[in-house]
């Protein structure tokens, strides 16, 4: 068995001290140093993007909420300035409405004051007719001129009874 | 010729070049030259595969990231942060046993991780470096190791001597473990590989078998150099922590 040719063990072993310190120090100086730069290199930039990204959410988040602050003062005004032609709409509407019933109601007193003129001048002028009337068919009838007085008397008694039924 | 054919045989030291410095043998052997590949193939891996320094790796720089990462996360997860400092050492364990391993599962190469001498040197050295760094660290105070906590007293006259024991076998489970493992691997291989041509025609049956065991070798080159890291990591953790953790 080769393995327990004691004779060999010794050139195994001064080249094993020998290999063995080549490369730990090959590792130790120029490889480990090498990969731990890269792998350092790659922790930091992450770590970068990982930060900037961080840092553009903030920022998002802080417009999102200057935006939706903007978005509730305007929400606000509009409901101000709908309430305000409102109410401005309302009392519009009833100045208007008390100025064209005011219009009406003057209108009526007119037309009410021209009715009664008109009546009382039909009324005057009926009655002289009824006085003609009166007077020609009493005269065809009888004969006699009636005097005017008498006449008008009648006429007046006629239409005071007529006026009471 | 018979000789040959053992299946030993692929573990036979060859001196290429007689050396000697007064009666000491420094000879270059064929494992000398394996042990002087591992570092060379080893080296120009970590360093060539990290040239380009790429942001976003690629394949090969992947993989020396991935070897970097492994030993940094065991060393972490089962030291803690004060064993950044022996981290290059167990990084360079590490990959020098994977190579070994790896670079001995070529065909006509040689393992040096197959001799028990080159194991037992590493063990050694873990052994004792933990140990010195124990002593060091909590001065007799590192005899506590061997008095697990929370256990009465009466027990400690027979717990003692067993955790001594346990304590001072871990150089040779360690050894023996990477050893063995290389060694039966690589030594099936070849008893299978005699079959093949024994049997002639029917020699397909053992070389199929042959293909299932490397790719088994394959794992194990791996799998013996991270349980490797992994132990003495852990015996870093007693020799800095005691019990604690």
């Amino acid at each position: 068995m080769p393995q327990m040719e004691f004779g060999d063990y010794l050139p195994q072993l001064v080249w094993l001290v020998i290999t063995f310190a080549a490369l730990y120090l090959l590792m130790s100086r120029v490889a480990l140093p090498r990969i731990a730069e890269v792998l350092e290199g790659r922790a930091e930039r992450i770590a970068d993007d990982i930060e900037r990204a961080d840092q553009y959410r903030s920022e998002a988040e802080q417009t999102l909420k200057e935006y939706e602050i903007l978005l509730g003062k305007a929400r606000e005004e509009g409901h101000t300035v709908s309430v305000e032609a409102r109410i401005k709409q309302q009392e519009q509407a009833k100045s208007q409405s008390e100025a064209s019933e005011n219009r009406l109601k003057e209108k009526m007193v007119e037309a009410e004051v021209r009715i009664q003129a008109t009546r009382s001048e039909a009324m005057a002028g009926l009655k002289d007719i009824a006085t003609e009337i009166t007077r020609v068919s009493v005269q065809r009838l009888i004969g006699i001129t009636p005097d005017e007085r008498t006449i008008k008397v009648a006429v007046e008694e006629a239409a005071g009874k007529l006026k009471d039924v | 010729m018979a000789e040959k054919h053992s299946p030993l045989d692929q573990f036979g030291i060859n001196r290429l070049v007689e050396m000697h410095i007064g009666a000491v043998d420094v000879s270059f052997t064929n494992s000398a030259a394996m042990m002087v590949a591992v570092v060379v193939v080893a080296t120009l891996f970590l360093t060539i595969s990290m040239r380009g320094r790429a942001m976003v790796p690629g394949r090969w720089q992947s993989m020396a990231e991935l070897c970097y990462g492994l030993v940094a996360s065991t060393v972490r997860d089962n030291v803690g942060p004060d064993g950044r400092r022996y981290f290059p050492f167990i990084f360079t364990l590490f990959i020098f046993i994977l190579f070994s391993n790896a670079l001995g599962l070529i065909p006509y190469s040689f393992t040096i991780t197959s001799h028990i001498i080159v194991t037992f040197a590493f063990a050694a050295v873990v052994f004792i470096g933990t140990t010195v760094i124990g002593f060091w660290r909590h001065k007799l105070k590192f005899l506590s190791l061997f008095v697990p906590p929370g256990v009465p007293i009466a027990l400690a006259p027979l717990l003692v001597p067993i955790e001594i024991i346990s304590y001072l076998s871990r150089p040779v489970s360690l050894s023996v473990r990477l050893a063995a493992n290389m060694m039966a691997g690589h030594t099936m291989i070849k008893v299978f590989a005699g079959f093949v041509v024994l049997l002639g025609l029917a020699g397909v049956a053992p070389l199929v078998f042959i293909v299932a065991i490397y790719a088994l070798e394959v794992i194990i080159a791996f799998l013996q150099a991270y349980v490797f890291a992994v132990l003495t990591c852990l015996y870093l953790a007693d020799a800095l922590h005691l019990h604690h953790e």
